[in-house]
C-alpha cells in the first residue's frame, strides 16, 4: 500500500483499539453473556463441552476464549471477570481492520483504507465488539473466507482453498445462521456468474479447480469434526450440528418474543431518534454504499479495484439484509453480518467518489466531508460504548442487564459478610427463569438455588425473587424484603434477608456520617 | 423388695410405688447411656441438592411504560382529610442538603407541575439528601405527597419523610414514613416498604401532626445514583 494508505489504516487500527479495549468490563453482563458464561465455566475448569443443538449456538466462542485464558494466565473461573471474557469479541473486532489489507486488491487501496477507518469507528462495530456473543466471531470469519476465496479467485493456490475452507468450517462452529451468509454469497456468486456471462470481460478466470474444492471441503470438514465433536469427546455433537436447524427454525418464526418489524434493523442503524434523545445514525455509510453497490452495475468505474468483487459484494450484501429483514426473529447484533458489507461498499462508495473528484480542491472538500462524518461516527461509537452503555437511548442496547443488579450484587455480599460468607444458602425465584445474569455475578456462592417458585423447605438465609412472583414473604416473619433492585428495565428482583441475620449486619455496619 | 428386712428408721415410712421406681431405675440406667450413644454418632452439616440455573433464552426487550409487577389499575382511594386543607407547600422555596442546589432550580419542587418531564424534573447530587421545608408556622400536617421523578419506572431508595418543630430537626422530630432499610440516612433503619413511582406519587398520612417543618429523604433510585424531585405537596390546615 502507499505510504498514505499504510498511515491510514494504521489509524484506523489504533482508533479501533481505543475504542475496543479499553474498560471492558463497563457493562453489566448480558443475559446471554453469562448464559455462555456458565457454560463457558464448565469448560474452563473441568474441560467439558458438549454442543447443545437447542441453545448456546456454536462451540467457538468457549473453545477460543478458553484459549486466550490459558495464554493469558486467567485465574479459576470463579475469579474470572467480564474483561477477560470480552477480550476474545475486542480482538474479533480488530481482526476485521487487520483483515482489510489483504483484499485491498478488491478493494483499491482508498477503498481498502476507508473501510479499515469505518469499520474502526462504526458504533455498531465498536458495541459488539465489546459483547461477549457469537456474532463478532461469525462476521470474522464471514469475512475471513471472503478474502480468502476471493484470492484463491486471483491465483489457484492450496493455501487459499485451505483458509477458506476452514473459515467456513469456522462460521459453522460459530453461529447456525452462517448458512444465510453462505447462501448469500452463493447469490452474489450466481449473479456475478450470469453478468460476466452476458458481458464478458477480459482476464476473468474461473479457478475451481478440483483438487482445491477438496482441500477446502477438507480443511471445512477437519473444524467441524474437532469442534461439534468436543475434540473427539462427544460423537453425537456432530450429527447435533445438523439436527440444530429444526428448533432454530422454528425460532425464527412468527411467534417468537423477538418477532420484530420489517423496519427495526434500518431504523437502529440509520434513524434511531429516542424520546428526548439525540439521534443516532450511520446514514453515511449507507449512501456511500449505494455508490459503492451501483459502481459495481453501472458506468466507467475506476477506483482501481475489481468491478466483480464489487458486484458479487453488493448482491451478497443486499441478499443478506433481505434474508435477515425478512426473518420476523430479530435481535440487534444480527445485524452486524450485512452491515459489514455496507461498510466494504462503502468504502468502494468513497473510491468511487475520490476518483470522480478531479481537482486537488474537489478531492480536499471530499476528504474534508468525509473527516466530518467519520469524526461523528467515532463520537456516537464512544457514546454507545462509554456513556450510554446500558440506555435505551442507545439503539444497540437491547435487553440489556441494569447496572443496578450490581447494586443487588453488592447488597448480598455485604449481608452475607455478617453470616455464612460463601457458605450461605440462597434461594433465587425468577419468574420463567428470569434471574439472569445473577448465575454470573453469585458463582462464588456453591450453595445457590435457582427455581421459578417458592421452595419453603429450603432454609434460605437470603431470598433473592423477581417482583413479578409477588412473594410477600415478610409477611412469614421470617424475613425482611430489603429493597427492589432493577434486573433490566421494568424488571425488578426483590431482596429478603433473615430477620436475624439483617439484624447482625445493620449492627455490624458503622454510623452514617453527617451529610 | 418387701422381703427385704427395712432398716428400723424406714420401718414407718409408706410403701414405696414397685412400679414407678422400676421405671425410674431404668431411666436412670439407659439414660445416660443413650446420650453418650447420641453424642458419640457424629453429626454432619446437612447437605441440600439445590437446582442449577435453567437455561434462558435472550428476554423480550419491554416496551418503555410497561411494568412487569403490575400496578394497581385502580386509582389511589382518597384520604379522608378534615375540610379546609390546602397545600401550603404551593409556592415555597424549600432548601436542600445538596449545597450545589440553586433557588431556581428548588423553587421548581414547588411550582405545580408534576408531568414526568425532564425540564419539571430537580436533580440533586448522589448520596443521601434532602429537601426541607419551613411551613413559617405551625400547621396541623394531613398528608405529604412526593414525586420524585416517574418519567420510567423506577424505586427510590431510603425515601424518609420527617416533620420537627425547628428547623434543625433536634425538637420533637416524627417520622413519617421510613424505607431506609439500611439507615443511610441516619434517621433509623425503617420498616416500610420499596414502592414504584408513578403519576400518582407517594402519599404519606401526616394524621394531624402539628409541625413547622418537612423534610424528605432520598438516595438515589433503581436507575440512578442521582436523587430526583419533580414535585412536593404538603397538605394541612393552620393550628386552631
Amino acid at each position: 500500500m502507499k505510504s498514505w494508505a499504510t498511515f491510514l489504516f494504521f489509524v484506523a487500527l489504533l482508533v479501533g483499539a481505543a475504542l475496543r479495549l479499553p474498560d471492558l468490563g463497563n457493562r453489566p453482563m448480558h443475559n446471554d453473556e453469562a448464559v455462555n458464561a456458565i457454560k463457558f465455566g464448565a469448560l474452563w475448569e473441568r474441560g467439558e463441552y458438549r454442543y447443545d443443538p437447542h441453545e448456546y449456538h456454536g462451540p467457538t466462542l468457549h473453545y477460543l476464549t478458553a484459549v486466550l485464558c490459558g495464554i493469558t494466565g486467567a485465574p479459576a473461573f470463579e475469579k474470572l471477570d467480564e474483561t477477560r471474557l470480552r477480550l476474545i469479541s475486542a480482538l474479533a473486532g480488530l481482526g476485521l481492520i487487520l483483515l482489510v489489507p489483504f483484499i485491498r486488491d478488491e478493494l483499491g487501496k482508498v477503498g481498502a483504507a476507508a473501510v479499515a477507518i469505518f469499520t474502526a469507528v462504526s458504533p455498531l462495530m465498536v458495541f459488539y465488539s465489546r459483547y461477549w456473543i457469537h456474532e463478532m466471531l461469525l462476521v470474522l470469519f464471514s469475512f475471513l473466507a471472503m478474502v480468502a476465496v476471493w484470492r484463491w479467485m486471483r491465483k489457484p493456490r492450496w493455501i487459499y482453498a485451505l483458509v477458506a475452507g476452514a473459515a467456513i468450517g469456522l462460521m459453522q462452529a460459530t453461529k447456525e445462521t452462517f448458512v444465510l451468509a453462505l447462501s448469500a454469497a452463493l447469490a452474489g456468486g450466481c449473479v456475478n456468474a450470469l453478468w460476466t456471462q452476458a458481458r464478458p470481460q477480459a482476464g476473468t478466470r474461473t479457478l475451481w479447480t478440483g483438487r482445491l474444492v477438496l482441500v477446502a471441503a477438507a480443511a471445512w470438514g477437519a473444524i467441524w469434526l474437532l469442534f461439534f465433536s468436543s475434540f473427539f469427546q462427544n460423537w453425537v455433537g456432530l450429527m447435533d450440528s445438523v439436527r440444530t436447524y429444526e428448533p432454530w427454525l422454528r425460532n425464527a418464526g412468527d411467534d417468537s418474543i423477538h418477532s420484530q418489524p420489517v423496519g427495526f434493523y434500518w431504523e437502529r442503524l440509520f434513524w434511531f431518534a429516542p424520546k428526548g434523545g439525540l439521534i443516532s445514525s450511520e446514514a453515511l455509510l449507507l449512501l456511500l454504499a449505494l455508490v459503492g453497490a451501483l459502481s459495481g452495475f453501472v458506468g466507467n468505474r475506476d477506483s482501481g479495484g475489481r468491478t466483480d468483487f464489487v458486484r458479487w459484494l453488493a448482491v451478497y450484501t443486499f441478499s443478506l439484509a433481505t434474508i435477515y429483514t425478512i426473518i420476523p426473529y430479530k435481535t440487534p447484533w444480527c445485524a452486524l453480518g450485512f452491515h459489514h458489507g455496507i461498510i466494504l461498499l462503502a468504502g468502494v462508495g468513497v473510491a468511487v467518489g475520490w476518483h470522480a473528484c478531479k481537482s486537488f480542491t474537489a478531492r480536499m472538500a471530499f476528504a474534508f466531508v468525509l473527516m466530518i462524518g467519520v469524526a461523528h461516527l467515532g463520537w456516537q461509537a464512544w457514546r454507545g460504548s462509554f456513556e450510554q452503555i446500558s440506555a435505551r437511548s442507545n439503539p444497540w442496547v437491547y435487553s440489556q442487564t441494569s447496572p443496578d443488579l450490581l447494586n443487588l450484587v453488592d447488597a448480598v455480599e455485604a449481608v452475607t459478610g455478617s453470616g455464612e460468607g460463601t457458605a450461605s444458602v440462597i434461594q433465587v425465584i425468577g419468574a420463567n427463569d428470569d434471574y439472569w445474569p445473577l448465575p454470573w455475578y453469585l458463582r462464588q456462592y456453591p450453595k445457590v438455588g435457582w427455581w421459578n417458585h417458592w421452595d419453603r423447605n429450603t432454609s434460605a438465609s437470603l431470598v433473592i425473587a423477581s417482583a413479578e412472583s409477588k412473594l410477600g414473604l415478610e409477611a412469614e416473619g421470617a424475613y425482611r424484603m430489603v429493597g427492589y433492585f432493577q434486573l433490566r428495565p421494568q424488571v425488578f428482583m426483590e431482596l429478603y434477608v433473615e430477620r436475624q441475620l439483617w439484624e447482625r449486619y445493620l449492627a455490624s455496619r458503622p454510623a452514617p456520617k453527617p451529610d | 423388695m418387701q422381703a427385704l428386712i427395712a432398716p428400723r428408721f424406714m420401718q414407718n415410712w409408706p410403701a414405696p410405688n414397685m412400679n414407678a421406681f422400676i421405671k425410674l431405675t431404668l431411666v436412670a440406667v439407659f439414660a445416660p447411656l443413650a446420650l453418650t450413644a447420641r453424642a458419640a454418632e457424629e453429626l454432619v452439616p446437612l447437605e441440600l441438592k439445590l437446582p442449577p440455573p435453567a437455561f434462558k433464552g435472550t428476554p423480550k426487550e419491554l416496551p418503555e411504560g410497561m411494568v412487569v409487577e403490575p400496578l394497581s389499575d385502580k386509582p389511589r382511594p382518597a384520604l379522608m382529610v378534615p375540610p379546609g386543607c390546602v397545600n401550603l407547600a404551593a409556592g415555597l422555596l424549600p432548601s436542600s442538603s445538596d449545597t450545589n442546589a440553586t433557588a431556581k432550580k428548588l423553587g421548581r419542587i414547588t411550582d405545580g407541575n408534576k408531568d414526568a418531564y425532564e425540564e419539571s424534573i430537580v436533580l440533586l447530587r448522589k448520596g443521601p439528601q434532602y429537601v426541607q421545608f419551613d411551613l413559617g408556622k405551625a400547621a396541623e400536617l394531613h398528608a405529604i405527597v412526593v414525586w420524585h421523578a416517574h418519567d420510567a419506572t423506577k424505586i427510590y431508595r431510603a425515601v424518609v419523610a420527617q416533620v420537627a418543630d425547628d428547623a434543625e430537626f433536634t425538637k420533637n422530630v416524627r417520622t413519617l414514613f421510613n424505607n431506609d432499610t439500611e439507615n443511610v440516612a441516619g434517621q433509623g433503619a425503617g420498616t416500610d416498604r420499596q414502592y414504584f413511582e408513578t403519576h400518582e406519587g407517594k402519599l404519606v398520612p401526616a394524621k394531624g401532626e402539628k409541625a413547622q417543618f418537612v423534610r424528605l429523604f432520598s438516595r438515589g433510585n433503581t436507575e440512578s445514583a442521582l436523587n430526583e424531585y419533580t414535585e412536593v405537596e404538603i397538605w394541612g390546615r393552620p393550628v386552631k
